[in-house]
């Protein structure tokens, strides 16, 4: 039985395996019809290697590597570009949170301070009543004081 | 396993891919004419094959980043000319001006101005097939990554591209 169509025709690409190619060599050997299947694949073959094919001339290929380098180079500026542009984004960014973080800090300088530490102050025995007479001496200068306490 | 031409035209787009021109446009001087000839065929003109031939140049340089090695690069660098070219073909029939495609440039024999004729009259799938198939000589599996068909779909295709043609040419046959 003959091949198909398409069997003979991967047989005349080189498409098929070692084994279906011994197979079909050995039928063709001994089939009119698919030798002419083959022959008339081979002529159709033989007029597509004799068409002329194009070149491209020196000038095309010059202009073509011309363009290319366009091409490139544009692409370097664009990368170029891209990469100003996220150095200027980490710069602004970096501003925008120096000052929002360093300004709170210097901001809170002035505030009041907190209740625990003023409840702290008026107990303390040197701050509780600083116009006693031993809050004096130990608020006073230090070369003012005498050897016994008051 | 990739032979020596196909390892180093992945070492030049690998290159290129990292921003080497010298290794793009050595890349480029592998393949030009090669991508040029299958252009003029699909096209039909050297002056527009030439515009597709540097769309499709750009484009790969573009995308050289986002070759996975799935393909060779030869295949790869076919799929986007194809690719560009149907673009083209698109792009002229908006515009009304399609000249249907001249697949190289008969020389002097009836038979070759009649086999240009003849592909002129085969649908754009048909000829794509056979021109990838006689001319650029790829296997069954390469035109599969070309045209993004199955492989079967190749087969049935180029069977059926064949018997159209050799109808049109039964005088030569």
């Amino acid at each position: 039985m003959c091949p198909s169509d398409q069997q003979l025709q991967a047989y005349f690409d080189r498409e098929l395996s070692a084994d279906a190619r011994a197979e079909v060599e050995a039928h063709v050997k001994a089939c009119a019809a698919c030798q002419e299947q083959l022959r008339q694949l081979q002529a159709m073959s033989a007029m597509f290697a004799a068409m002329e094919s194009p070149r491209l001339s020196q000038m095309s290929r010059a202009r073509l590597h011309k363009q290319l380098g366009e091409v490139m180079d544009r692409g370097l500026v664009r990368l170029a570009w891209s990469l100003s542009g996220i150095a200027a984004a980490v710069l602004v960014g970096g501003l925008v949170w120096l000052q929002t973080s360093v300004a709170p800090v210097q901001a809170a300088a002035p505030q009041a301070a907190p209740p625990w530490v003023d409840a702290m102050v008026s107990s303390h025995p040197l701050t509780r009543d600083v116009s006693s007479p031993a809050a004096e001496y130990y608020l006073a200068d230090a070369s003012l004081r005498v050897d016994e306490v008051p | 396993m990739a032979d020596a031409s196909e390892q180093d035209d992945l070492d030049l787009l690998r290159r290129s891919a990292h921003g080497s021109s010298v290794a793009f446009h050595a890349l480029v001087d592998r393949h030009a004419d090669r991508l040029f000839r299958l252009a003029v065929s699909l096209v039909g003109n050297s002056a527009d094959a030439e515009d597709v031939l540097q769309e499709t140049l750009s484009g790969a340089y573009r995308s050289a980043k986002n070759f996975e090695g799935r393909s060779s690069v030869k295949t790869w660098l076919t799929r986007i000319l194809v690719t560009q070219a149907n673009v083209w073909r698109r792009s002229k029939r908006q515009a009304g001006s399609i000249d249907e495609h001249v697949p190289g440039r008969p020389s002097d024999a009836d038979a070759k101005i009649d086999l240009h004729e003849a592909l002129k009259q085969l649908s754009q799938e048909h000829r794509e097939v056979l021109l990838l198939r006689e001319f650029e000589k790829l296997s069954y599996e390469e035109i599969a990554e070309v045209l993004g068909v199955p492989r079967g779909t190749v087969e049935s295709r180029l069977h059926r591209a064949r018997n159209e043609l050799r109808e049109k040419l039964k005088s030569y046959m």
